[in-house]
């Protein structure tokens, strides 16, 4: 059996947001959809202030109350505890995201052509003999594939209008055996996946050694995204340098 | 079927006959009811980015905006009639019989427009239509809105509307005019003997006393699709599903009131539904609000002593926060009501027009509190360190709103054209059967 | 033959009724193949068994004796 699991070294992290940027290049994700965030936190007031920082994946909990709450079975669990959502399936009512005590899911408000980032506007016709009408210019082939033992289309953003999306430890890439982007990218190794049951792993080990908490653990959706070090949220911290999140 | 020897050879109560204020009526409500589509085109072509409602946690919004406390609003109006009535059957209250139409009616009218509202507020309406037939998990919450409440509640008082309306179809069918086929098919054979009578009687008894639990339980998860949230601070609680309850009476049956006393005076029926109609609504009504009113102070005083961490959130954005003005003013509201209720309940005398004016602050409480229950839990409850966020609903939600309330009044309306709406027993101004 | 009707169908329906929840409901397992109904359509039975059960009250009031 595979448990796929994450660990966040917070003593590593240094808020680059990197991990942010490559989920959004991996998963065709629209503007304002973060499937992973990064809070930058300062605590107490100046002159003495400290900033700390901390990634927030989806969780991708063993109790997980977005799929108890599915009306159709989009959201499911993987049998390697990977929550995932079937954009075929998904009706759009948005109440996982209302059960969900990480605020992790994004719901596409737009179309997702329209809610693509872009720097110039693909569809202005002087621009058309370049793009040759590719809005946006690049898409993964491989988020459009079926992944897994229930071959459902569960891989990356910015399928449909109207439906739930969220983080799914980029699946396209772990089932060809590849860590997900944000790992791949982090400058510090501070984000670590892998399988936990495996004790081989650099995951296991990473656990073994360290103590680590979870987040909102008195929630009882057992998380399998792991902290380590740092500084747990609580009120006193207050959220800095926000990313334009509204569309 | 016997000949008819009556003089009188019009439809009874207006049926079939189109005057020019109920045609200005019925054209301001289309004319509404157009809006609310259009508006709802606009939001499918364009996405729900025309609505005010955006992702909780980074994107500060509410995920669940104006069209669920509608929703919420509709099936709780929708529990006051089908239970009054099965209540005044099994319990052979027949002051209350001249309104049971107008009461069955409204909780069709109202489980319509509710479970509509449920289909307006779908990223993926039509894909949700299948997949709740082909995947529906009883697991979430939604089963029971939309098998129990949809399903079953709306199918259960729509076969009572139609088996109690037999005998005035049998009746109005002898009357000639364009209508005659509908209540034909509507009588479906009545000839009112006393074997079909008695037949009559046993079928509404037992279907009253089986509608009453049904509709307890479909209700009750309305309650459930929020009290069962552990993640959303002031959501988890055993009191969700009563409280909806006791709401959703409180707010029926001063729909009902509203409606009765409308039809009332359009119908010129001050004798039919008299004094003792307006009696029973009022004390209902005085029961179902300070029971309500019971339920608000409760969570008042528990919000005021808040609380153990997170729900901290919620009684601050309550009590004192951007929702304060909505959370004091509902309370006011319904402590008005409440004066007036008992006021007249003291003095014997139950007067329309402030009966009217308790009901129409009772209904107006009840969305308030409706939005209170599902907004602030959204924009500030998040349980890790987000910033508090913000709702407000666009024109587009307003109009679609508006057009869930036309698309209601079209249906009252126009039911009130093809079929008395007060059961002939009672309103035998027009027509004689015994003639 | 009315009477007999009508308890087919209130029985039949608690059957369909029933049929349709626990097909459509695999309690308590995270097994990915329980997070779907064990077939395809399930809830239709759920909503046929409610149909059925109230369309006795119209069998029953409605078929000559």
């Amino acid at each position: 059996m595979t448990r796929y699991a994450m660990v966040v070294d917070l003593d590593r992290c240094q808020g680059c947001r990197g991990c942010m940027t490559a989920c959004k290049v991996e998963n065709n994700t629209v503007e304002g959809n973060f499937w992973m965030y990064v809070f930058r936190f300062e605590q107490g007031s100046f002159p003495d202030t400290e900033m700390s920082f901390m990634p927030r994946p989806c969780q991708h909990c063993h109790n997980a109350p977005c799929v108890k709450v599915c009306p159709v079975g989009a959201r499911f669990h993987r049998e390697d505890h990977i929550v995932l959502t079937d954009a075929d399936r998904c009706i759009g009512c948005r109440y996982c995201e209302l059960a969900c005590p990480y605020g992790v899911n994004y719901f596409n408000w737009q179309p997702p052509d329209e809610g693509q980032y872009s720097i110039v506007d693909w569809k202005d016709p002087d621009l058309e003999p370049v793009t040759n009408g590719l809005i946006p210019p690049y898409k993964n082939p491989d988020l459009d594939e079926l992944w897994g033992d229930e071959q459902r289309r569960t891989a990356g953003g910015g399928h449909a209008k109207g439906i739930m999306e969220k983080c799914t430890f980029c699946v396209q890439r772990v089932e060809k055996g590849l860590d997900p982007a944000c790992v791949d990218t982090c400058p510090t190794d501070a984000l670590v996946f892998g399988d936990v049951e495996n004790p081989d792993t650099p995951i296991s080990h990473y656990l073994k050694e360290n103590r680590t908490w979870q987040l909102l653990e008195e929630a009882g959706t057992k998380p399998g995204v792991y902290y380590v070090g740092g500084t747990r949220p609580s009120s006193e911290l207050k959220e800095i340098e926000r990313p334009k999140a509204t569309v | 079927m016997s000949v008819d020897t009556r003089v009188e050879r019009k439809l009874p109560q207006g049926v079939g006959r189109l005057r020019f204020g109920w045609l200005v009526f019925f054209a301001v409500a289309f004319v509404v009811f157009l809006v609310g589509l259009a508006a709802y085109f606009y939001q499918m072509s364009s996405g729900m980015i025309v609505t005010g409602m955006r992702s909780t946690g980074t994107m500060g919004g509410a995920t669940w905006g104006l069209y669920i406390v509608m929703v919420e609003y509709f099936i709780g109006v929708s529990i006051a009639g089908v239970v009054l009535v099965a209540f005044a059957k099994v319990f052979n209250i027949g002051s209350l019989l001249p309104i049971s139409r107008l009461a069955v009616l409204l909780t069709i009218t109202s489980l319509v427009i509710g479970v509509l509202g449920v289909a307006l507020d779908l990223g993926a309406p039509f894909r949700g239509f299948i997949n709740m037939l082909l995947y529906a998990r009883p697991q979430s919450p939604f089963f029971g809105t939309l098998m129990l409440v949809a399903v079953g509640v709306l199918f259960t008082s729509l076969v009572y509307l139609y088996l109690d309306g037999r005998k005035d179809a049998a009746t109005i069918a002898r009357i000639p005019s364009g209508l005659r086929w509908f209540h034909k098919l509507w009588a479906a054979g009545y000839g009112d003997t006393e074997p079909e009578r008695e037949r009559h009687r046993r079928v509404m008894f037992w279907l009253s006393i089986g509608l009453v639990p049904l509709v307890l339980v479909a209700l009750s998860t309305e309650g459930l699709v929020f009290g069962i949230q552990v993640g959303r601070p002031g959501w988890y609680g055993s009191l969700q599903g009563p409280d909806f309850i006791v709401l959703a009476a409180a707010s029926g049956l001063a729909n009902l009131i509203v409606l009765a006393a409308i039809i009332r005076r359009v119908r010129g029926a001050e004798v039919v539904i008299g004094h003792t109609v307006f009696r029973w609504l009022g004390s209902l009504l005085l029961a179902a609000t300070a029971a309500a009113l019971y339920f608000q102070i409760v969570k008042t005083f528990t919000l005021l002593y808040a609380t153990p961490g997170s729900e901290r959130l919620i009684s601050d954005a309550l009590l004192s926060g951007p929702y304060a003005w909505i959370f004091w003013s509902s309370l006011t509201l319904m402590i008005i009501s409440m004066i007036l209720l008992v006021l007249q309940a003291a003095r014997r005398a139950w007067s329309v027009p402030v009966l009217v004016a308790a009901s129409v602050a009772v209904s107006t409480a009840a969305v308030a509190e409706r939005y209170l229950t599902v907004i602030p839990s959204q924009t500030h409850g998040m349980l890790l360190p987000y910033e508090p966020g913000s709702y407000f609903p666009t024109w587009v939600e307003f109009a679609v709103v508006a057009g869930l309330f036309g698309l209601g009044a079209i249906l009252i309306g126009g039911f009130m054209k093809v079929f008395p709406i007060i059961p002939l027993d009672f309103d035998t101004r027009e027509v004689r059967t015994d003639a | 033959m009315r009477r007999i009707g009508t308890i087919v169908l209130i029985s039949g329906g608690i059957v369909l009724l029933l049929f349709g929840y626990l097909m459509s409901a695999p309690w308590g397992s995270l097994r990915v193949a329980d997070s779907d109904p064990v077939f395809v359509g399930a809830p239709i039975f759920f909503i046929l068994g409610i149909i059925s059960m109230l369309s006795s009250a119209v069998f029953y009031e409605l078929l000559p004796d």
